[in-house]
């Protein structure tokens, strides 16, 4: 009887704990914001919809706002009125209209609700209808900004990646980070792995594999030259770029075994980091591009390693899992990919964690499916991966700050890889 | 033919603006790959050409394609289980066979490619270095069959040459291969 009524007294503790929780997230409640459009009848109403659409997704995506997604004409009366009984914070008023040669403008104003002050107001551009997310992107950033929140600046950043379209065929496509925006910029053969060559993406890195000889080109943006940076036979990929964008590391095999290069563009210098017969891969700067990370298969299945460049000494990272492909380093933390099952025929699970680089903290990032190919965001404060389902492909984005994730599928297509 | 598709920076990071702004607007421009031409019209013009030596190019040049399609077909994959490079023991039988055939006298002048190719498992980074791993167990064992080393050369395609694309057990080991191609 005694230990019956011990655990009716704990059940009961635990049940006022959940409660605790819940008064705290209360407390720290996000400001909850209504939209209203006054676009005029003359706006394609699909635009309208997915520009309506765009917006609440950037919203949520932040993760500084409680949305309220359903849609509201503006009739040009209070601000509120339209959202009774709901009682919005903000409200972000806007109107789409037609400019010159297929341009949109939009006009926004952001409004406190209740008090019909307004916080921000400003109209933007742009030069073409398909480029609506870019424009929906930027009003986002800009509430965010007018706010005080915290930066969401990266969703402003393009993605860049290759998709596989058919048997040793590849595109590499220019986006927004919801795919919604797409632009191809090489087409026919085989050209995958791009990588932006710095932080302000004026040109990028790929691997070119339709001739004798893989080769690593680099693109400028502007001008469209194409200059070869180095080839290798059997294979060649830019895994990382340094914080400066004068150093790449490399996976070549000029003597058939996959290791890990360092080369620096000013002195065109290619200095090979790791010496080992098996595989070493997929290798990121980390601690001030003075060490790498990188996967390699030396326990006999592939795992990740950290060694400081010039020192022969290779350190084991991660201690769990029987498949960890994939690496991405930001300053002293990494989020790698970890398949969690050792047969092939199993769920598929293949996990993203975050730990680390003096291996004092982990956590897992994903619980389902098949989660690839993780790439910090410049800020640290997000990851883009690959999310795998079927024959199709996604892009996902973890905020890590407020532990969510959103997904965007790519239609057509099968992502091979990824950067922004 | 490749065709590079390219956009402008001004496009990317300026294609929009705050309207008090005044920057300029730079819209897709295209980089056109350069004009074929039609045929020279000397060679055209051109007479008394020895259509006999043509010929007889004409000929070997076809010999060296049949002999390499002959090859080609004759020479079986090798396939490796999931996640490894070793050659299995029922695939020794199979690197034998091909060793035979790249060394006939016909044989000799050809070049081989073993092109290594992954499942669709892991991340496609990984499966191009396990890729290139499976093709170089398969010329290490070539050569240990006596195929001459200066003959073969290797290359990785990762996951992007799949020969099944079901997402089935007997797809993925039909994937997790090395082909052979020959060059003259």
């Amino acid at each position: 009887m005694k230990k019956l009524l011990l655990l009716m007294v704990c059940a009961l503790h635990l049940i006022a704990a959940d409660a605790t929780i819940e008064i705290v997230k209360r407390i720290e409640k996000q400001p909850t914001v209504g939209l209203l459009d006054g676009s005029g009848p003359e706006i394609d109403p699909g635009i309208k919809r997915r520009f309506f659409q765009m917006l609440v997704g950037d919203l949520k995506v932040s993760t500084h706002f409680d949305v309220i997604d359903d849609y509201y004409k503006d009739e040009g009366g209070s601000a509120l009125a339209p959202f009774m009984p709901k009682r919005p914070d903000l409200v972000i008023r806007y109107r789409v209209e037609n400019g010159v040669n297929g341009a949109i403008l939009a006009r926004v104003k952001l409004l406190n609700a209740t008090s019909g002050e307004t916080r921000f107001e400003k109209s933007y551009k742009v030069s073409h209808q398909n480029r609506y997310p870019l424009l929906a992107h930027r009003i986002i950033v800009d509430v965010n900004d007018a706010l005080g929140f915290p930066s969401i600046a990266w969703m402003e950043r393009f993605v860049i990646f290759a998709k596989y379209t058919t048997p040793k065929e590849s595109e590499i496509v220019i986006s927004d980070y919801t795919l919604s925006f797409q632009q191809s910029f090489i087409k026919g053969g085989l050209n995958i792995f791009p990588k932006w060559a710095d932080s302000s993406q004026n040109g990028f890195y790929y691997s070119d594999y339709s001739g004798r000889v893989p080769t690593v080109n680099y693109v400028e943006l502007s001008t469209g030259k194409r200059t070869k940076i180095l080839e290798s036979e059997g294979m060649i990929m830019v895994s990382d770029v340094s914080s400066d964008g004068q150093k790449l590391l490399v996976t070549m095999a000029p003597n058939d075994h996959p290791d890990v290069y360092m080369y620096t563009i000013r002195n065109r210098q290619l200095e090979r980091i790791t010496e080992y017969r098996g595989i070493d891969v997929s290798a990121g700067f980390v601690d001030n591009d003075t060490r790498i990370v990188f996967v390699s298969d030396r326990l006999g299945y592939p795992n990740i390693f950290t060694k400081t460049i010039g020192s022969p000494a290779v350190t084991q990272m991660v201690y769990h899992g029987r498949n960890n492909n994939s690496v991405s380093a930001f300053k002293n933390y990494m989020v790698y990919s970890s398949r969690e099952k050792s047969s092939e025929f199993g769920a598929g699970t293949f996990n993203l964690y975050l730990i680390s680089t003096q291996t004092d903290y982990i956590r897992q990032l994903t619980a389902t499916g098949k989660n690839l190919f993780p790439r910090f965001a410049p800020d640290g404060e997000s990851i883009l991966y690959i999310k795998e389902y079927g024959a199709q492909s996604a892009l996902g984005i973890i905020r890590l700050g407020a532990n969510k994730s959103f997904h965007f599928p790519l239609k057509a297509g099968h992502i091979q890889s990824i950067d922004w | 033919m490749k065709t590079l598709f390219v956009t402008s920076l001004t496009v990317l990071m300026l294609v929009f603006t705050g309207c008090s702004q005044k920057s300029p607007q730079v819209d897709t421009t295209q980089i056109t790959t350069q004009d074929v031409s039609s045929a020279d019209p000397k060679t055209e013009s051109v007479s008394g050409m020895d259509t006999t030596q043509i010929d007889s190019e004409a000929t070997a040049a076809e010999k060296i394609a049949k002999l390499i399609a002959e090859i080609e077909a004759k020479a079986k994959n090798v396939y490796f289980d999931f996640d490894k490079y070793d050659i299995r023991g029922d695939m020794l039988a199979v690197v034998e066979a091909n060793a035979a055939l790249f060394k006939r006298a016909d044989a000799a002048g050809l070049s081989i490619k073993i092109e290594g190719n992954c499942d669709e498992w892991g991340t496609d980074e990984y499966n191009y270095a396990l890729g290139l791993k499976r093709a170089k167990s398969v010329k290490d064992a070539l050569i240990a069959q006596g195929v001459s080393e200066e003959r073969i050369m290797v290359v990785s395609f990762g996951e992007s040459n799949p020969v099944c694309t079901q997402s089935n057990r007997e797809c993925w080991a039909k994937n997790r291969r090395a082909e052979f191609k020959l060059l003259p």
